[in-house]
Formats: structure tokens, sequence, C-alpha cells
């Protein structure tokens, strides 16, 4: 692939003109010598006429491509080539039964690994039981020597592939889905018991809220949320962030997210905090399990989502925030539930990759190398030159 | 390399086209050439008297006028004027061919300077000389004749003319030929007009001597020439680009059958053909000039 830097100089290609006009108009006229009698010049002129032409068409090509050069050496010409992978390689990210599609890779000659630090041979470790860190993961897999990647687990969020560039051709493909039904919690609103409950099949997931008579929450097109967060917790801001912009991305609701301020209207505020200034309205707050008795002690194997108490629309989140958690379908489906009126998620297959990151995959697939042209250009067409003038010396032009 | 170098460094256009410059070449040419071997020419038996003079010891008893012994009783030898025995004509090809050119100096440049030189060496011999220039615009006679002018008349004529045109297809050769008196005639030519040979033989009698100096550039006969040209044609305009190079071969090998031909066609006749080659030393010119004459005035 070739690129420049500076396309406006490639206009000076249009100086190959000026040898043509030259060549064109110089037709029939070279070095003339007078000669007494040309008749024993006479015998097969064409033949002769046509190596003459031959040659000045010679020097005509070499003039013109000098040109070229110059003008590729000009406009900074670059050249993008791909890293040349043998390896295919796939990757689980659980000890999967066996699948025909594992089998069928395996088959085609592609290595089966886990997708975990080192990536080691699946047929001879088990799967490492670490905590997996997915954006590191996806660097990783750029510097291996793989050319053909596919991980074959469930699809983490969309959001957080992320367009890590420089990666090596990567699939995602997830298994199929066991349909599953569960209730998510129950709780009571002006005296009205109200159950959510999701369902999660191969085709989608969603959540009702099943009591006929239970009020509707008053829908609004805007939520205004703020996340309040000390300088130690960048990491699970972000990551907090990420799934609420997942969520919004399945919701109808826009989600205007603001950090660290006290503006008002706030529907939701989030504190990722140590010291938890009090707030009368709907929070959610991340509480290491026993880190300020004050204001709330659950035990060390509380659930991650724990109520302040009853009727309070206060929520304690008993962990850090990681990717992992982040990416347990659990987290989300239950943030944004509590966010959301009406949580009805319109999730795409989750057999099927969604175009988005069939579009990263091409964005990530192009690991090219880029070569300035340059120094190569400046010799070429020094060399050329040279060629040129000694071509022109020999044939007396 | 010429052996003349120092002759040839004279040998400039400007020189050239001057009859002052012309003769002061020729007397270069042919003083330098004769130095040591000329004797006196007006001593010999003849039919106009000249003078008189005292026997000397030495001089040939035969050559005593016995009647002015009878009278005065004195041996006097009796001189007389020799006679002029040998006609020469320079006929001159001026096509256009012969404003060829090698180093700075023309075919036709190199022929004014042989005429020059020729004709000064005839007039000390007591030749009578013309000169005929001819192509086929005009003819510049200068009819043969032995007087002290007909040397610069020649140069003048010589110089007053450049070549142009190309060979006649057939010229009238009643006034080029005597059929009474022996002659010498002197043809320059590059001979590449086919014609010129038809004429040249035509102007060959039992009665005279033909010689033809065929002027070849040295280029011409080997081509090298480096790297491709347009030849011009100075007769016909035609341009043929070639590669020298490429052709090389063949061509000297057309040229030297062609060489042949032309100097086997003249000695058939029974004519003297003599190749110059325009870097030839003037001097040998010179020796081959007069073995000629020599050979025609006995």
């Amino acid at each position: 692939m070739i690129s420049f830097a500076n396309p406006l100089w490639l206009w000076g290609g249009l100086s190959m003109l000026i040898p043509l006009a030259i060549h064109f108009l110089s037709l029939g006229q070279s070095k003339l010598r007078p000669w007494g009698s040309t008749q024993f010049l006479e015998e097969g002129p064409m033949r002769k006429f046509r190596n003459f032409r031959l040659n000045e068409i010679h020097l005509l090509l070499l003039r013109c491509l000098m040109l070229i050069i110059l003008t590729l050496f000009l406009a900074g010409t670059n050249v993008s080539c791909q890293d040349q992978r043998k390896n295919k390689w796939l990757l689980l990210t659980d000890d999967f039964p066996a699948s025909p599609l594992i089998d069928s890779l395996s088959a085609a000659g592609w290595e089966v690994r886990w997708f975990d630090f080192g990536f080691p041979l699946a047929e001879s470790t088990i799967r490492p039981d670490s905590v997996r860190d997915y954006f590191s993961l996806m660097r990783l897999i750029a510097s291996t020597p793989a050319e053909e990647v596919v991980i074959y687990g469930p699809r983490p969020i969309e959001k957080f592939i992320n367009s890590n560039h420089g990666l090596p051709r990567v699939r995602w493909i997830s298994p199929p889905v066991k349909d599953e039904f569960f209730s998510l919690f129950k709780y009571e609103q002006g005296g009205k018991a109200r159950v959510r409950e999701g369902e999660t099949t191969a085709l989608y997931t969603a959540f009702q809220t099943i009591d006929d008579s239970a009020q509707d929450f008053q829908v609004s097109d805007t939520m205004y949320i703020n996340i309040i967060y000390e300088n130690n917790a960048q990491s699970e801001k972000r990551t907090l962030r990420t799934a609420l912009e997942v969520i919004e991305r399945f919701s109808h609701v826009k989600f205007v997210i603001r950090e660290n301020t006290n503006a008002l209207p706030c529907d939701w505020t989030f504190h990722l905090e140590n010291d938890i200034t009090p707030h009368n309205g709907k929070c959610i707050r991340r509480r290491e399990c026993v880190s300020n008795p004050r204001l709330w002690s659950a035990p060390a194997e509380a659930d991650l989502w724990c109520p302040v108490e009853q009727h309070v629309p206060t929520w304690i989140i008993s962990r850090r925030l990681t990717v992992d958690q982040v990416l347990e379908d659990q987290f989300l489906y239950t943030m944004g539930r509590m966010l959301l009126p009406e949580y009805n998620l319109d999730y795409p297959d989750r057999r099927e990759l969604p175009e988005r990151f069939v579009q990263g995959e091409k964005n990530i697939s192009a690991r090219e190398k880029t070569v300035p042209l340059e120094i190569p250009l400046l010799v070429f067409f020094v060399a050329i030159g040279i060629f040129e003038r000694i071509v022109s010396w020999k044939k007396g032009l | 390399m010429r052996n003349d170098t120092v002759l040839f460094s004279w040998l400039k256009p400007d020189l050239l086209q001057t009859v002052e410059g012309l003769e002061l070449i020729a007397r270069i040419v042919v003083e330098g050439f004769m130095t040591g071997a000329s004797k006196s020419q007006t001593l010999g038996i003849g039919q106009t008297f000249h003078q008189y003079r005292s026997y000397e010891q030495g001089d040939d008893p035969r050559l005593l006028d016995w009647k002015m012994f009878a009278r005065s009783e004195k041996f006097f030898v009796r001189l007389a004027e020799v006679e002029t025995n040998l006609t020469i004509k320079f006929i001159v090809d001026t096509s256009r061919s012969m404003a060829y050119e090698e180093a700075g100096l023309q075919k036709f440049d190199l022929t004014k300077i042989m005429i020059a030189a020729f004709a000064y060496l005839a007039q000390k011999q007591r030749d009578a000389f013309g000169v005929y220039l001819i192509n086929k615009e005009k003819v510049v006679s200068v009819p043969p004749r032995f007087e002290h002018q007909q040397f610069v008349r020649c140069l003048h004529a010589l110089n007053n003319t450049i070549p142009e045109n190309t060979w006649p297809d057939n010229h009238d050769i009643k006034d080029l030929i005597n059929h009474q008196k022996r002659e010498m005639i002197v043809f320059f030519s590059d001979l590449y007009d086919t014609s010129t040979i038809s004429f040249i033989e035509s102007i060959k009698l039992s009665l005279n001597e033909v010689v033809v100096f065929h002027i070849l550039g040295e280029k011409e006969l080997d081509l090298a020439f480096e790297g491709d040209l347009t030849f011009d044609d100075l007769e016909s305009g035609q341009k043929v680009k070639v590669s020298p190079a490429a052709i090389r071969t063949a061509y000297v090998n057309k040229v030297n059958a062609w060489r042949d031909e032309v100097r086997g066609r003249l000695l058939n006749k029974g004519i003297s053909y003599q190749e110059i080659n325009m870097n030839t030393d003037i001097s040998y010119l010179l020796r081959t000039y007069l073995q000629h004459r020599r050979a025609r005035a006995v």
C-alpha cells in the first residue's frame, strides 16, 4: 500500500510532459552530419531508423522515470507492508465441551490455546485460573506470531473491544448460550411489590417487571449521572463509564455523565470514594467490604450488590470494579435494571459478531508497517541519472 | 598523423580564400618539395633563340655555335628557350559533395591546394596549364596557356568558385580535349556520381594522359562515429538516420567494393587512378603528380 506525505507534489508528475513534448517536437531532428553521399548508408534504412528511434525512446523512458522518481521523492512516498504470519490460533476463554468449531479448526491446522497470559496450548495444559485482563491480552495477541486468531468464548461487551491498532486478524466467536431465566430481585415501592425478571437466550436477553399492580417508573429521555471519584479510582471510573455507555447503547435513554460535580439535575450519583458525603438522592456507592464500617458493614462474602436499607434507592457495590466484573452480564443487567425504569435490551444474536466488531477487526487486522522510500528513491534517482548520462554519451545524443 | 603538420596548420579557410594565400601555400609546398632538385629550364635546344654566352668548361661541346665561332673565332654557347612540350588541364568536380569537410578542411579546399601547387610546379617547368571547374549549374574555364599571369588567373578562378549543385549528366567535352596535341588531364573528384566516371572515360584518348585524384575523407572510409547520427546527403539532401556502430562493417565493405570497382574501371581504360585520403601528405601527392608528368613529358 502506497501513501504520500505530501500528495500535492504528485502534480509534479505532469513535468513528464516536458521530455515527452521535447521528444515529439524533435522527432526527425538529431545531430546532423553533412555527408558526401548516402548511397552506401541507404540499404535497410528502416532497420537503422528503428534502432535510432529505439535509442531515443530508451532515453525518453529513462528521463520520464527520473521525473517520476523525483515526484515520488518530493511527495514523500511511504510503503505499508503487512507482516507475513503463518500461524493460526484458536484461543479458548473457557474449558468448553467438545465443539464442532474447535474440532474443525484443529483439523485445519489451528493451534488451540487458552485465552490467557502466555497463551498456553490447550492440549498440554489445563485452563489457567487467573483473572483475565482483556485489554492486555488483546495487546499481547498483537505481539504473537499468529497470522489469524479466533477467540472462542462468551462475547465480551462490544465497548470493551476498544480500537486497538496493530492487532493481527482477530475474530471472536461466541459459543451457543443456554437459555436461562432468572429472577433478579424483588423490591417494594409505594407499598407495592415489583419483581424484575430477566431472561437470556441464544437470541436475546430481556428484562421485565412482572407486577401488574406496579406503577411504572417515570420514563425520561435523559438521565443525568454524576460520578464522584477519588484520584486512586481513575481506572474504576473508566470502567464504570464504559459500563454506563454500554447500558446506554442498549437502552432508549440518553445518559449525561458528569464527573466530580454537584450540578443538578442529577438522577443518580456514583460514589467511588472512601469518604462518602451524605447524599439524599439515588446513588450507588462502591465500598469495599470493611473499608468504612461507619456507613456500612457487610460480611466479606457479601453479594456484589447490597442495599443499604429497604426503600432507600441507595446501593453499594461491595467490591472494586474490574473489567472482569463488568464483563459479567449480571453486573450490567443489574445496574441497568436499577438505573432504567424499563430495561429491555435490544440484544443482538450472541452467536454473531456485531457489525462494529467486524469493522474493528478490519482495523486491527491490518498490521501494517510503514516504510519511507525517500532514501531508496534518492539512490535510484542518482543511479538512473548516471545511467541516462552514460546512454546519452554512448549514443551521441 | 600527418607528416606535414606545419603546413597543415597553415591551411586556414581565410588563407585559402585569397589568391595570395593560395599562392603562398603553393610556393611553400612546391619550394619545400623541390629544394635541391631544380635546375635551369632555360638552357637547352629549342626553336626560340634566347641569348649567347661564352663557353665554359663543362658545357656540352655539342651546344657550341660553330657559325658564331667561324665569325668571331670565339666559343659561344647558343641558348634557347625551352619550348612548352606539355599542356596540363586541371578538371575539378565542383559538385556540392566536394564541400564535404573533415577537420575544418573541405575536399574542395584540398583540391585548390593541390591545383595551386601543381600549377606552380607546372609554371616552373614551363608547362601550359588551365583549369576547368565543372558542375551542373556552371562551368568555369581557364584555357591552358603558358603565361606568367596564368597561375594567378587559375587561382582566381578557384577562389571564386564554391562547390554546389551536382555533376552534369552530359557534359560537352569538345572544348576539353585536344586531339592534336598530347596533354595531361588531372581530374579531381570524389567520384560519387557514376556519370563522373563515364565522363573521365570519355576524355581518355590514346594521345593524352589522364590522372584521376579520387578524394575521400578519412571517416568516409571507416565511418568511425560514436552514437547515432543523421547523415545529410550534400547533393540530394536526403537524410538517413543510422547507428554507425551497427552498420560499420557493412558500410566499409560496400565502400571498399566501390573503390575497387572504380579503380578497376579506370585502370582498364588506361587512366591513372590515385586515391587521396584527406589526411594524405601533400608532398606525397606532388611526388605522384611529378611521376605522371615526367612519364608524359619524356
